[in-house]
C-alpha cells in the first residue's frame, strides 16, 4: 500500500521534471517567435498554417507576438509553481509533509496557479476571435475555483503543521 | 512551565533509572527525557497511567503546579 503510493509519487516527480523541460521549451520557443518577428520581414512564417495563414500579415504578426509574450509570461509563472510542487513531493516521500514550508508552499503555488490563468486566459482571448456566449475575458472560473482550493488546502496544511509540532512534543 | 514533572525526584526516591523506566512503561528514553526537562508540551493519559503503574504513584505526585512571577 505505502509502496503504491511512494510509486504514485515518483511518476508524478517524473511526470512535472517532463512538464518542467516543456514549458523551458515552449519558452524558449516563444523567445525565438519573438526575436525573430522583431527583425521579421512582416510576412508571417510559411511553418505556420490554418488560422494564421488565413489572417492578413499584419494581424498575423501581431498575433504571434502577443502569443509569444503570453507563453514566456505562462512559463515564468509556471516554472516557480512546478519547482515548488516538486519540493511539496519531496517533503511528502521522506514522510513528513505538514511542515510550515509547505503550508508557504501551497500559498505561493495559488498565486502563480493565478498569474499563468490570467497569462494564459488573457492572450487567448487577445489572439482568437471573438466567439458567441459568456466568456471570462481574463480568467476562467473554473481556473478561480482551482486557486482558491489550493488557497484552502495552503490554510489546511498550515493548520495541519501546527497539529503535527505539538504532536511531536507530547509524550 | 508552571506545570512542572517531578519525574527525577520519583526516580530518586525509589531509586529508579530513566532506563528502568523506560523499559517498565514501554515509552523510548528520548521522550521521557523530554519529559522529565519540562520540554513537553501535552502528556497522554495512557502515558501518565503507565508512569503511575511503574513507580506506584499518583498523578499529583508526579505533576506539580507553581504560580508565576
Amino acid at each position: 500500500m505505502t509502496d503504491k503510493r511512494t510509486d504514485l509519487l515518483s511518476v508524478t516527480r517524473a511526470l512535472v521534471r517532463f512538464a518542467q523541460m516543456l514549458v523551458v521549451l515552449v519558452m524558449a520557443l516563444g523567445a525565438v517567435i519573438f526575436i525573430g518577428l522583431l527583425n521579421g520581414t512582416g510576412k508571417p512564417m510559411p511553418v505556420f498554417t490554418g488560422t494564421l495563414a488565413s489572417m492578413d500579415p499584419k494581424t498575423a504578426v501581431l498575433a504571434l507576438r502577443i502569443g509569444s509574450i503570453g507563453a514566456l509570461c505562462a512559463g515564468a509563472a509556471l516554472l516557480p509553481l512546478l519547482r515548488e510542487l516538486i519540493r511539496i513531493i519531496d517533503s511528502t516521500r521522506l514522510g513528513d509533509p505538514f511542515i510550515p514550508e509547505n503550508a508557504r508552499r501551497l500559498r505561493l503555488i495559488g498565486w502563480l496557479l493565478l498569474a499563468f490563468n490570467f497569462c494564459v486566459s488573457s492572450t487567448v482571448s487577445l489572439v482568437t476571435p471573438p466567439r458567441s456566449g459568456i466568456t471570462f475575458p481574463f480568467v476562467s472560473l473554473s481556473a478561480l475555483l482551482m486557486v482558491l482550493l489550493v488557497f484552502v488546502l495552503a490554510r489546511i496544511f498550515e493548520s495541519g503543521s501546527q497539529m503535527r509540532a505539538e504532536l511531536k512534543d507530547t509524550v | 512551565m508552571p506545570v512542572q514533572v517531578q519525574l527525577d525526584e520519583l526516580l530518586h526516591a525509589r531509586r529508579m533509572t530513566l532506563t528502568e523506566l523506560a523499559d517498565e512503561v514501554g515509552i523510548t528514553i528520548a521522550n521521557l527525557s523530554i519529559l522529565k526537562t519540562g520540554k513537553a508540551k501535552a502528556m497522554r493519559f495512557s502515558t501518565l497511567e503507565a508512569i503511575c503503574k511503574a513507580l506506584d504513584c499518583q498523578p499529583g505526585d508526579l505533576l506539580r503546579f507553581e504560580k508565576e512571577g
